[in-house]
């Protein structure tokens, strides 16, 4: 007669247990899942700062750049230490090596005129006016 | 006997089992309705209480848009700067060795920190925008409750250059003047709050990541200027000279692309560098906000109405006598005896009195009207806030119509002046000046807002406009022009002189030796790139204007032909103005033989090919239809070569063929 009672004894043991091992189970991953978001937010905010201050020093290497691209302190730097000083007057003119850099552009048999930029001069910057950037002589 | 004790044992186990079931059920119910009662009756009002404890927004910080120039080379910027803050009863906590070498690490007057002690509050700013070396000397002396905070600063990369014209930032990042308070809104950028819990240790732990578009949203726009770096260095350091050697009080320089409006160069002297601490009258954009009597460059426009109305014929003379000419109990005076001069003569040599007489077979009111259509008299349309209209007024006399059409009695701006002058060098068309090219979304690259040429009005017809600047080669290169010291080696250049008196407040009248003296001119006169405008305030010893502002005008005018790639011109020097045959300056009455004019470059049939580079299309293929030329079109965008080049002359219909590529 015991052993057909054990059976019946295991049975009423394991539905109960089982049923509060599913509910444990559940608040364990409920507080693990709240956790992970917290750590996730800690790492979102670390990101964050870490965004800002890589954003801060791109925008102060970007103020050095334009800082050190300054044409006044190209020319002062090209006058004081290079040596360097601004043509004559007449002592350049622009276009007539510049006709060989223009070249001809699209298909229409004809040499187009494209107005490039003045000859290389004794200067610190030679900027083309109207057209953008200064274009480099065509190949 | 034992079954009955057994009996009884199990009823009281039973029992016990029973209160100790009951005494759970009891404790869970009670917990229950705990639960019950915190989460769900009073569940809002503790999660509002919670998050006032914890919850914080994590603020980020708006950045400032760049200003660039043209080409993309940056004149203004903006990165984090330290910011040195304290609260005021730790300050008063320091003793007194702290308190020292802390105003020594800021440069401060200990007087300035025992001050700020005093404030009432729990934050003080003790110096904002500092060097790094003076925050890292603060930080190394570890002083409690005196911390480093980072602030957006404002750089001026460029320093002085275009200064009056870029404008600058008040302490609080606000634009104040000039293109950084005109374009504030777009600048700015705007704040993104990002929710956050703060922790035991009062670190933020973030809720959710940043929206995608948030950058965007921080980044000001970038404000691209029609302005060119290399023109406007070279501009400021010859106007710059001028001033000096002139011991004027100031001076300002225009330049522009007569084609589109562009401003390409605004100048002033002196300076000043928007980085450092400023004041005064230095700040001020006087070439597009301050009026002046211009002078003798308005006889230009004089001409133009009187050729316009058909009132004028070149080859009309006009009685300039010896230099003295009684206009209603006044006397107008000529620097010079000019005698009996034809129109081109007058503008070469810039008699007022020939001036004076144009003027009254023009009449009061067509006078006016010129120079209304000219764009005086009404904002130019910039964005530069409080921009005047200047003043035109209908003349009420004799004498004020005579001073009228060599530009005294009137005010205007030299941006006004300038865009006038490139009116006639663009065939007689006003356009808008353009000061910024466009706004730019500093992320995405969208352009948010475009400038682009936008002609405001017809000011002269193309006939008059060619024959005016005819004549203005006639005030450079001719023998007796005023403005030979603005003669170009290999361009043709139309200019124009004048040197005005100015008006005296305290005396309310004209100044015996107070001037305003400018030049007006463009180059190369027969396919024009480049409209320059000189004015030199207050000369002392040699005023006219033919002597100091023309040779700037000729400095700053070969800088940009050289940069543009202009070729110089390959024709022999333009021939001068058309005279009469009879002589000039010969007795007075004998009326002149009657000359067809002259045309611009060319034979009648025959036309010169204009310049068209960097136009849109729509633009160009106007400017080729008002000349009776086709236009054939390759590609999009803007005009980047054309076939045959700018200044060849070909017979009318022929077809000129464009290459189009995006602006970029």
């Amino acid at each position: 007669m015991s052993a057909r009672r054990e059976p019946r004894a295991l049975g009423v043991v394991l539905r109960p247990t089982a049923l509060v091992a599913a509910l444990a189970a559940v608040g364990v991953f409920h507080v693990w899942s709240h956790t992970r978001v917290t750590a996730a937010g800690y790492r979102l905010g670390e990101l964050q700062r870490e965004q800002e201050a890589l954003r801060a020093e791109h925008d102060r290497l970007e103020v050095e750049v334009a800082t050190l691209r300054a044409p006044g302190r190209l020319e002062a730097f090209a006058r004081a230490r290079l040596r360097m000083a601004p043509p004559a007057p007449g002592a350049v003119v622009a276009g007539r090596a510049g006709e060989a850099a223009a070249g001809e552009v699209g298909g229409w048999g004809v040499a187009f005129h494209r107005p490039a930029p003045a000859e290389p001069v004794v200067q610190a910057r030679v900027v083309a006016l109207g057209a953008g950037r200064a274009r480099p002589p065509a190949e | 006997m034992a079954t009955g004790k057994g009996e009884g044992q199990a009823r009281w186990i039973a029992l016990r089992i029973a209160l100790v079931a009951l005494l759970f059920a009891s404790g869970s119910v009670a917990v229950a309705a705990r639960a019950v009662r915190l989460q769900i009756l009073q569940g809002p009002q503790l999660a509002r209480h919670g998050d006032g404890q914890w919850r914080r927004f994590v603020e980020l910080r708006p950045r400032r848009g760049l200003i660039k120039d043209r080409n993309g080379e940056t004149l203004a910027a903006s990165a984090d700067a330290p910011s040195i803050a304290a609260s005021p009863s730790a300050l008063q906590h320091l003793s007194r060795g702290e308190a020292r070498a802390l105003a020594r690490a800021l440069a401060l007057d200990p007087g300035t920190l025992a001050r700020k002690a005093q404030r009432e509050g729990h934050f003080v700013w003790l110096k904002r925008r500092v060097a790094p070396d003076e925050a890292r000397a603060v930080e190394d002396l570890g002083l409690e409750g005196v911390g480093v905070f980072l602030e957006p600063r404002r750089y001026y990369t460029s320093k002085n250059l275009a200064a009056q014209l870029v404008g600058f930032v008040g302490d609080d990042g606000e634009g104040l003047e000039g293109i950084e308070r005109a374009y504030d809104d777009a600048l700015q950028g705007g704040s993104v709050r990002l929710p956050s819990l703060l922790d035991a240790r009062g670190r933020a732990v973030l809720d959710e990541a940043p929206a995608a578009d948030s950058q965007a949203v921080l980044s000001g726009a970038t404000v691209e200027l029609a302005l060119d770096v290399g023109l406007q260095l070279a501009a400021e350091q010859a106007l710059g000279r001028a001033v000096r050697e002139a011991h004027a009080a100031g001076g300002m320089l225009v330049a522009m692309d007569p084609r589109t409006g562009e401003v390409l160069a605004l100048a002033h002297a002196p300076t000043f560098n928007p980085n450092l601490p400023r004041s005064g009258n230095l700040l001020r954009d006087k070439a597009v906000l301050d009026t002046f009597e211009p002078g003798s460059t308005f006889k230009l426009f004089t001409v133009a109405g009187a050729l316009d109305a058909g009132v004028l014929r070149p080859d009309d003379r006009f009685d300039c006598g010896q230099g003295a000419y009684p206009v209603g109990g006044n006397v107008i005076h000529d620097h010079k005896a000019v005698g009996w001069a034809t129109p081109a003569r007058i503008l070469a040599e810039s008699s007022n009195i020939g001036a004076a007489k144009i003027a009254a077979r023009l009449g009061r009111d067509r006078l006016q009207k010129t120079l209304l259509a000219f764009g005086f008299g009404e904002k130019s349309g910039t964005e530069l806030p409080g921009e005047p209209r200047g003043m035109v007024p209908l003349p009420r006399s004799e004498i004020a119509l005579a001073t009228m059409a060599f530009g005294q009695g009137v005010a205007a701006t030299p941006l006004q002046i300038t865009s006038a002058v490139s009116a006639i060098a663009n065939g007689g068309m006003l356009y808008r000046p353009i000061l910024v090219r466009r706004v730019v979304d500093a992320t995405t690259g969208a352009i948010l807002a475009e400038n682009d040429p936008t002609p405001v009005r017809r000011a002269v017809s193309r006939a008059s406009a060619s024959l005016i600047t005819q004549w203005m080669e006639g005030v450079v290169d001719g023998p007796d022009g005023t403005g030979r010291r603005a003669h170009l080696d290999g361009w043709r250049v139309a200019g124009k002189t004048g040197t005005a008196q100015k008006a005296d407040p305290v005396t309310r009248r004209y100044s015996v030796d107070k001037r305003f003296s400018s030049f007006v001119g463009f180059a190369p006169a027969e396919a024009p790139r480049i409209a320059l405008g000189v004015f030199i305030d207050e000369p002392r010893g040699d005023v006219y204007g033919g002597e100091v502002a023309a040779p700037v005008f000729r400095e700053v005018a070969e800088y940009a032909l050289k940069s543009l790639g202009v070729r110089p011109t390959e024709a022999e020097a333009a021939p001068p103005p058309a005279e009469p045959a009879a002589a000039l300056a010969e007795a007075p009455g004998a009326p002149a033989i009657d000359d067809d004019p002259p045309s611009r470059s060319a034979p009648a049939g025959e036309v010169a090919v204009p310049a068209l580079q960097g136009l849109p299309a729509r633009f160009a293929l106007r400017e080729l239809e008002a000349l009776a030329l086709a236009g054939e079109i390759q590609g999009s965008g803007r005009v980047a070569a054309q076939a045959p080049r700018p200044g060849e002359v070909v017979e009318r219909g022929t077809r000129v063929r464009l290459v189009l590529a995006p602006r970029r």
